[in-house]
Parts: C-alpha cells; sequence; structure tokens
C-alpha cells in the first residue's frame, strides 16, 4: 500500500468514525445526552453529565447521491476512461457531494431543578455541499464539436462550504408529565466560508449571420463568496494558525437556535420534533469576492477592408484579437469586492412517532420522587429533512429500539434517502457505572466495502453520567 | 466492571478498524484520457466590387488580391500538444457573375507559409459556396507554428465578357468556422 492510497484509506477509515447530519440513530435514541444535539426537548434522567473532551462526539461523514469510490477506482481492469465516461453519463446537475465533520470539543450539562436541565459545549464544524456542474464539465470534456447548439448553464455552479466553531448553551424543560421542550442558542464563529449560489447565464450557439456560427454568452452573473481562503491576488491562501483561532473567537459572528419538542400522547405513543440551526453567520473579515457579470456574443474576427487606403496590396495591420479580448472583458468584466455577506446555515428538521410496547418498567426519575414508565421494546418512523442550495434533501427512517437491560439499548434502522434505498442502521448504547459509550453503524451492508457506498456513516462517543 | 473485551461497544471499534475498503488503484486516474471536440466561428470578411477595380487606371484588377488574419487559435499550447486534427469549414457568397479562384496559406511568424489548401474554384453567382478541408496534424506538423491565416482571392477571367462595374455593389462574402479535435 503506498503513500498515497494509504492517506485514502486512513481519511475514509476515520470517516466511519462520524456521523451523518441525518443522525437517524441517535435521534432519540435511550435518552443519551448526546440526543440533546439533536433535539433541545429531549427528555433527560439524569443528574449531570460530562463529554470525554474531544472523543464525545466526533465525526466525519462523506455522501454522493450518485458516485461511488468504486466507480472510478476500483481494480477491475476496466479502462479508466470508460469508466469515467460511464460516470459522466449518470451524473445530472442534481447530483452531489457532501462531506460534514464535527468535533465536541467540550459537552456537558447539568440539572438546574427538577424541570430544567441544562446543556452546553463547544464544538467544531465543517460542512461541504458541491453540486455537478453538468453542462461545463461535459462542454470541457467533450467540447462542443458534436453537439454545438446546445446550451451550456452557469446556473448549475452551486457549492457551499463553512468552518466554523458554535459555542452552545440550551435548556431541556419538563412543562408536565405529557411534555418536555428546549432550545438552544447558539454563537457561530466562522473561520472559512466558500459559495456560490443564485448564479445565472448562458452559452448558446445558433447559426450566424455574419459567420458560420455565433456564440451568445447571455446574462451572465456569477458570484463567488470567500472568506479566509483567497488572498489579495485571488490564490488560496489560508493561515493555518489564524484557522484555527478563529473557531472560537472570530469577527465573523453568527448566531443561531435551535428548538425541540417531545410529547407524550399516551405512555406508549410519543411524538417529537426538532428545528437546528436556525441562524445565520455574519462574514466580515477576510472576504474575497469575484462576481462575472455582462454578456457578450462572438461570431469569430472580421476582417475589415479600408476603404481610404487605395493601396489594396497592403494587408491590415490591426490586432483584431487583442480588441477582441478587450471588448470581450469591458463586457464581461470580472470585479473583486470584500463586500461582508450573511451565510445562512443549513436547517434541520427532525420529526418523529415512537410507539412503545413489551414489558414495562417503573424507574424512578433522578430529580424527584416520580417514576417513569420504560418499555422494552419501540417502534416509529423518523422524517429528517435539510435545506441546501438546490433543494431540501428529506430522508424517512423506520426504526426499532430495543431496551435489552435498564442500561443497555438498542436501535435498528431502515432508511430511504438521496444516497441510498437500502440504509441499514444498529446502534447500541451501554452504560457502566457512570462510564457511558454508544456505537451506531449505518448503511451497514456496505461496511465491508466502503467503496461501492454512497455514504458511511459510523459514529460512537464516550460520556461521564451521573444519575 | 464487565470485561470491556466483551463489551459490544469495544467489538464494534475492533471491527471498524479492520479493512472496509476492498481493491483500489488510484493511479488509474493517470489514464485518464480526452477527446474533446471544439467548433468555432474564425475569420469574416467581405470584398466588394471596389476591391476588384483599379479606379484610377479604370482597370480590373486580376492579380491575386490577399489578405492576412491573425489565426491565434494554435496560441495556446495545451492545444498546440494535443491538436490532432482541424476541419475548416468555408461557406462562401458570391454575388458576382464572375469565378473567383480562392487559395487560403497558412503563414508563421516569418511568413513563411506552413501549410496551404489547393486552390478552389467558386462560380458565377453562387451564393453558397461550401467547401472543408482537413488537416491531420500527424503528417503537417508545421501547421503547429502557424500565427496567420492568407486568403488569395482572385478574379477569373470573364467567359461572357462581363466587367466589374465600381458603381453597381456586388460583394464576396467569407464565412469560416474551424472544428479542432484534441487528444490528451
Amino acid at each position: 500500500m503506498n503513500c498515497r492510497t494509504f492517506v485514502i484509506v486512513f481519511v475514509l477509515l476515520f470517516s466511519c468514525f462520524g456521523y451523518s447530519q441525518n443522525k437517524q440513530l441517535l435521534y432519540g435514541f435511550a435518552e443519551m445526552p448526546n440526543t440533546l444535539l439533536s433535539n433541545p426537548g429531549a427528555e433527560t434522567n439524569f443528574k449531570f453529565h460530562a463529554g470525554i473532551p474531544g472523543l464525545s462526539g466526533l465525526s466525519f461523514n462523506i455522501g454522493s447521491s450518485e458516485a461511488t469510490i468504486a466507480d472510478l477506482f476500483l481494480n477491475d481492469k476496466i479502462d479508466f476512461t470508460t469508466k469515467f465516461k460511464n460516470l459522466l453519463g449518470k451524473l445530472t446537475e442534481r447530483d452531489f457531494v457532501d462531506f460534514n465533520t464535527k468535533i465536541e470539543i467540550l459537552n456537558g450539562g447539568f440539572r438546574l431543578n427538577k424541570k430544567m436541565y441544562v446543556s452546553f459545549g463547544l464544538y467544531q464544524e465543517i460542512d461541504f455541499i458541491g453540486y455537478f456542474p453538468d453542462d461545463i464539465v461535459n462542454s470541457l470534456y467533450y467540447g462542443n464539436g458534436n453537439n454545438v447548439y446546445k446550451t451550456i448553464h452557469f446556473s448549475e455552479i452551486k457549492y457551499k462550504g463553512d468552518a466554523l466553531g458554535v459555542l452552545h448553551a440550551g435548556v431541556s424543560y419538563k412543562v408536565n408529565k405529557k411534555l418536555n421542550i428546549g432550545g438552544r442558542f447558539k454563537l457561530y464563529s466562522g473561520s472559512l466560508h466558500l459559495s456560490s449560489n443564485n448564479n445565472s447565464g448562458t452559452i448558446t450557439t445558433v447559426n450566424g449571420d455574419t459567420n458560420i456560427y455565433k456564440q451568445y454568452l447571455s446574462n451572465l452573473n456569477l458570484n463567488f463568496y470567500s472568506s479566509g481562503l483567497l488572498d489579495e491576488d485571488n490564490n488560496v491562501n489560508i493561515d493555518a494558525t489564524e484557522t484555527i483561532g478563529n473557531f472560537f473567537l472570530s469577527k465573523n459572528i453568527g448566531v443561531g437556535i435551535d428548538v425541540g419538542f417531545t410529547y407524550h400522547y399516551t405512555p406508549q405513543i410519543e411524538f417529537t420534533g426538532s428545528v437546528l440551526d436556525i441562524g445565520f453567520v455574519s462574514y466580515t473579515k477576510n472576504i474575497n469576492n469575484i462576481s462575472i457579470i455582462g454578456s457578450h456574443q462572438f461570431d469569430g474576427v472580421e476582417v475589415l477592408f479600408d476603404e481610404t487606403n487605395t493601396d489594396y496590396w497592403s494587408p491590415i495591420n490591426k490586432d483584431y484579437l487583442e480588441e477582441l479580448y478587450n471588448e470581450a472583458k469591458a463586457n464581461v468584466p470580472s470585479e473583486t469586492n470584500t463586500n461582508s455577506f450573511v451565510s445562512w446555515r443549513p436547517i434541520k428538521f427532525n420529526g418523529a412517532v415512537k410507539y412503545s410496547y413489551g414489558r414495562a418498567r417503573s424507574i424512578k426519575e433522578c430529580y424527584d420522587e416520580t417514576y417513569k414508565e420504560y418499555y422494552s421494546n419501540s417502534v416509529g418512523v423518523q422524517l429528517y429533512a435539510i435545506t441546501r442550495p438546490l433543494s431540501t434533501q428529506v430522508a424517512a427512517t423506520l426504526f426499532f429500539e430495543k431496551s435489552i437491560s435498564e442500561k443497555f439499548h438498542a436501535k435498528l434502522t431502515y432508511t430511504a434517502n438521496d444516497y441510498s434505498m437500502s440504509n441499514i442502521g444498529v446502534g447500541v448504547s451501554t452504560q457502566v457505572g457512570i462510564f457511558h459509550m454508544y456505537g451506531l453503524v449505518d448503511n451497514i451492508f456496505n461496511m465491508t466495502n466502503l467503496a461501492k457506498a454512497k455514504s458511511a456513516s459510523v459514529q460512537f462517543g464516550f460520556n461521564l453520567i451521573f444519575d | 466492571m464487565k470485561s470491556i473485551r466483551k463489551n459490544p461497544i469495544f467489538l464494534l471499534f475492533v471491527c471498524l478498524f479492520s479493512s472496509c475498503i476492498q481493491n483500489l488503484d488510484f493511479n488509474q486516474v493517470e489514464d485518464l484520457t480526452a477527446e474533446p471536440v471544439f467548433k468555432s466561428s474564425l475569420v469574416y470578411f467581405t470584398l466588394n466590387q471596389i476591391t476588384f477595380f483599379d479606379r484610377i487606371n479604370s482597370l480590373e484588377i486580376v492579380t491575386p488580391i490577399s489578405k492576412n488574419s491573425k489565426f491565434l487559435s494554435l496560441n495556446s499550447s495545451f492545444v498546440r500538444n494535443n491538436l490532432v486534427k482541424v476541419q475548416l469549414d468555408f461557406e462562401i457568397n458570391n454575388q458576382f457573375d464572375r469565378d473567383f479562384n480562392v487559395t487560403f496559406q497558412f503563414l508563421d511568424d516569418n511568413d513563411a507559409i506552413t501549410h496551404s489548401f489547393q486552390t478552389f474554384n467558386i462560380g458565377a453567382n453562387n451564393l453558397k459556396y461550401l467547401h472543408s478541408e482537413e488537416i491531420m496534424v500527424a503528417n503537417n506538423q508545421l501547421f503547429l507554428s502557424s500565427t496567420k491565416i492568407k486568403v488569395l482571392v482572385q478574379l477569373a477571367p470573364s467567359t461572357s465578357g462581363s466587367v466589374i462595374d465600381p458603381n453597381i455593389e456586388k460583394n464576396l462574402v467569407f464565412k469560416t468556422a474551424g472544428t479542432f479535435f484534441l487528444k490528451t
């Protein structure tokens, strides 16, 4: 295994220790402290908890809506160019790649009183999604020779990425025996950003009148936003020290909130819901934006015959191409600016209904003398949605939970989403003394060969829970 | 405390560390080839009746008239290094009732001919004369140093006795497009 392969394999293995942004396994599972980040209105039954710094939640996830690593890089003796062309043929402008990393640096919480549980923490997150600019890539790879009249759409350029630190504090509040609500306030510190969306413009080719073809670059409006990535010469220049420092305290500040609830319709039927990251980051520092706006048409180079020159044999000494270039630049100018801009966080929606049944166990709440009924089995359905530059992505999950003992729980999920219609996940949560740990594995059928997986997601964490 | 070795979480952890990537070869990317084909209009120009008439001496100009234009399609090193074939398409509108003989030549910076097409004849009043020429780069390496295209247009002798009238507007309109076949 050579060095490059090792790095790639390491990254992919590391990606095993991560969780998808759709935390369908984690959501509402076993009343773990970590569930508070996916639903601030989740119920808790402990006095306080402390996450092991850096290990209570560590994730790296890569997903692709269509392509897999095996599509290109499987050592199958098939010509690589053939595989590349086959993949290009499958991809459309709606296909995307995304990745998300989250490192919980600090995570803790304590019970304020019998109704309120306060949790707080600090995590660093990198989130990126990029869509496939189908027209542009195919035009560059194949050229326009076999499809000269095809229109190329610049609106297909869409991507968005953020690297930020999030300082958060939230409250889970028990309204009454049936209803628990919660909210979380987040302070975002933006370190790196790149995005381009809502672009427009087309290149079209028609039969010309003055020449054989006429090409129109129509209503081009391209905007590329970045912070912390480019220098004044538009070269990539990332200062590592400054980047890391900006995770904790930068001038690119934003705020956001999470809200959620848990409602017991009956002791056996439970509804939960949450909306996360309703917020934004205002980027004001280290900005380097590029805009390209205009229209232009090209129908070749016209060589003009100067009728005032009676010496008809003299070639016209004129640099037409330089004129052409200058005309194009004037019609479609490229400008850079350092204007501040606002980037909205991708909002996540969770909703679930759960039916519990089987052997009931009455467990005393840790904060008063009341008892809560816990059932050994649960089934339910979860819905998840996340707002993205092109459209909202949704996923639906069926789940089965089993409480094997008071301190050992398991969860089985089936999820349908943009990545797969055969995503089976398994999770376990166990507590030994005050030491709690959990492990969640998504897409288990592809775990033996990640190269063929469109997404991979495994999560585990360690906490100390004090009942 | 339960032995950690029997803890299912630990077993899961160990399982995850075992190889879950099968048989990949990332060096294959170096084998990627592309054969793009690009079409674009090239030069165009119009010659009118005055071009072919010497008003001072009131005589038709029957010697070739030449026009040069820069040909920067080969300005890019990427194009020069990967060009396999060029197809040039000509569309000529001859409004004169006289034939014309046309020759296209490619020149380098020193005006030396790097490639030329055989002279072709455009019949009188042919409003849409179409002609294509192909250049295979492998057989014409000198073509890659072309920076100019020279057009020589010669009024053919009259077969009907008609002469150019400088007061009657007639045009010889040239349109050209190129198709560039590349292979990386």
